[in-house]
């Protein structure tokens, strides 16, 4: 059976891509989906998410451009932390529980959901609301097993080899799906810093280089869409946070297959310019996507 | 060679002893094994299970793996110089508590962290020598500790659970609960509130200003920012003082302050205008200073007494 790394590998050998349904090629690379209010009850918030993450798939051509009929996806939101979705450190529920529906209403076959998380996953996973949001909505939700990473060969630049979550790498279809933070270490988390919730080894040999080790493991998991949670943003104290003073309402969910236009976008909505933050100036020299995001004429959406 | 031997034990006890390590970023790297003094230390803060029926789990203590816990958020920590951290996770009826007791060894770093950390927008109660409370968070100081405590509960009783373990944790610490004394120094007139700071790495940029405390002034409208950078003894003060001049001489210009005995007026493209002096052990920056600033310098330097 064809995993995702070989799909990825023979579509680009044969241009399959190229080759597509004429809405794949009109289809943006990156869309910006911006709520035009800012309700402050949860049903409103949860309304807000729902809507503004199909407005953001739809405006890149659908799930279908991503999902196709009997495959596995793997979502990978933020789960790390033992905090509230009011605190905006963990990824909206309703953000990952709408994905998991548009990715079944695709034809996928069966949707995966997990996240490495520094606090306990049996604290972290019911608390963020995904877990319940996430199953109601069909997924497969469950705690990473410590024997399941595999020590692959990213041949990265600083990462040669490193634990993997096997079942992330075996699935036909990653999508990410962070939520955008102040970080101390990294100035902002967003894509390709939720990726290190899909492998495991040490975190301080990522902290060591993360302009490097960022880029080795996004150009090996090279998820096929990216769903970023701004709704509720993290300004300040991330990526932990916690006081509801540092979280601002952005309203907003950035979607798009590009990895590094993403993550420049949502550097912006936390105050940043992408040429500043040295792992997205990193991927976008190695390739793996375009830094410049203004470039891709973003389709934005208003709801 | 029986002479030799306690020698032996007190090399290989000391090679065996976990030793702080200097980091490149001056930044020094709490141990990588915590003493069992220490661990025992910070325990003893931590409250009992409040009432029948209320569990407590086993706690956990980081010091340099605190990125275990904390991911990228420990690299500040390490910067104020870490000592260890103890973490307890409690039960009572619907509500559960998280307690992170930080030990930074000193009074400053512990408010050099916490102040980095809060915000002027927080809502302030009495906790230690200050702290902050909102739905689900409640932190606060004193003396070096720096306690982070975190609650959730579906009925209201997190945060008076969290209201209570501050004040029994308070107790357990015990001592003043006084902000440092270097805070005092600095005139209350146009400061702007919770705008304190002190800063282990490179204040304004110049790693030789390091060790500082800095606060916010709001003169007529203009902000301005004073900064006291506190050193070993007068002689290292006036060395600073020096590499100041020598920095603005070199970087703008440096002249004679009329306002105030002994300071200078450096002005570069990059720090604006600054006053600077000293005053015993302390070197003071006044940066982007009102029109008439003689009457708040004059304070600043009277209240330096060593």
């Amino acid at each position: 059976m064809m995993n995702r790394r070989d799909f990825v590998k023979s579509a680009a050998a044969t241009g399959v891509a190229l080759l597509g349904p004429r809405w794949l090629e009109a289809a943006p690379a990156l869309a910006i989906a911006r709520y035009k209010s800012s309700p402050a009850a949860p049903d409103g918030v949860a309304e807000e998410a729902r809507r503004l993450t199909r407005a953001a798939i739809d405006a890149l051509g659908g799930m279908g451009r991503f999902v196709s009929k009997g495959q596995t996806v793997w979502i990978k939101p933020n789960i790390g932390w033992d905090r509230r979705p009011e605190q905006a450190a963990t990824t909206n529920p309703d953000v990952v529980a709408t994905l998991v529906q548009m990715c079944y209403q695709a034809g996928a076959k069966r949707v995966l959901l997990s996240d490495n998380p520094c606090n306990s996953a049996q604290r972290t996973f019911p608390r963020s609301g995904i877990q319940q949001a996430a199953e109601k909505a069909g997924a497969q939700v469950f705690f990473m097993d410590e024997r399941k990473f595999r020590k692959m060969a990213l041949n990265g630049k600083i990462l040669k080899e490193w634990p993997v979550y096997a079942d992330v790498v075996e699935a036909d279809v990653l999508i990410n799906v962070p939520i955008a933070k102040h970080h101390s270490l990294t100035t902002v988390t967003l894509g390709m810093k939720n990726l290190m919730g899909a492998v495991g080894g040490t975190r301080e040999r990522f902290h060591q280089n993360t302009e490097l080790t960022l880029p080795d493991l996004a150009a090996f998991l090279k998820p096929k869409l990216i769903v970023l949670d701004a709704i509720r943003v993290l300004m300040g104290n991330g990526p932990v946070g916690g006081s509801l003073t540092d979280v601002k309402r952005k309203e907003t969910i950035v979607a798009g297959a590009d990895q590094v236009a993403v993550d420049a976008y949502g550097a912006t909505l936390l105050g940043h310019k992408p040429q500043a933050i040295e792992h997205i100036v990193e991927a976008g020299r190695r390739g793996l996507g375009n830094i410049n995001f203004e470039a891709l004429s973003p389709k934005i959406i208003e709801v | 060679m029986r002479k030799l031997i306690p020698l032996l034990l007190m090399l290989a006890l000391a090679g065996a002893l976990p030793a702080q390590e200097e980091e490149e970023s001056g930044a020094r790297r709490a141990p990588a094994q915590i003493p069992a003094a220490e661990k025992a230390k910070l325990a003893r803060l931590l409250p009992s299970p409040p009432g029948p029926g209320a569990t407590a789990e086993e706690p956990r203590f980081y010091a340099a793996d605190l990125y275990q816990y904390i991911d990228g958020a420990a690299e500040a920590f390490h910067m104020y110089d870490l000592v260890a951290m103890v973490h307890r996770e409690y039960k009572a009826g619907d509500a559960e508590i998280t307690v992170d007791i930080y030990d930074m060894g000193e009074p400053i770093n512990a408010f050099g962290i916490y102040s980095a950390e809060r915000s002027p927008e927080n809502r302030y109660i009495q906790a230690g020598a200050e702290g902050y409370i909102d739905e689900h968070v409640l932190n606060f100081l004193q003396g070096s500790f720096y306690v982070k405590l975190s609650g959730f509960s579906d009925k209201g009783s997190a945060q008076p659970l969290m209201r209570s373990f501050a004040g029994e944790i308070s107790k357990r610490i015990g001592g003043g609960a006084a902000l440092p004394a270097i805070l005092a120094v600095f005139p209350a007139s146009g400061r702007v509130a919770r705008s304190e700071k002190c800063v282990k790495r490179a204040p304004l940029g110049h790693e030789f200003l390091a060790p500082a405390c800095t606060a916010d002034y709001r003169f007529a409208g203009k902000q301005s920012s004073l900064l006291i950078s506190t050193s070993a003894d007068a002689a290292q003060a006036k060395k600073k003082l020096e590499l100041l001049k020598g920095y603005f001489a070199k970087s703008g210009k440096v002249a004679d302050e009329p306002a105030l005995s002994g300071a200078f007026h450096g002005s570069s493209s990059h720090e604006g205008e600054t006053i600077f002096f000293a005053r015993g052990r302390h070197t003071v920056l006044l940066v982007n200073p009102p029109a008439d600033a003689a009457a708040f310098l004059k304070e600043v330097a009277s209240r330096l007494k060593d």
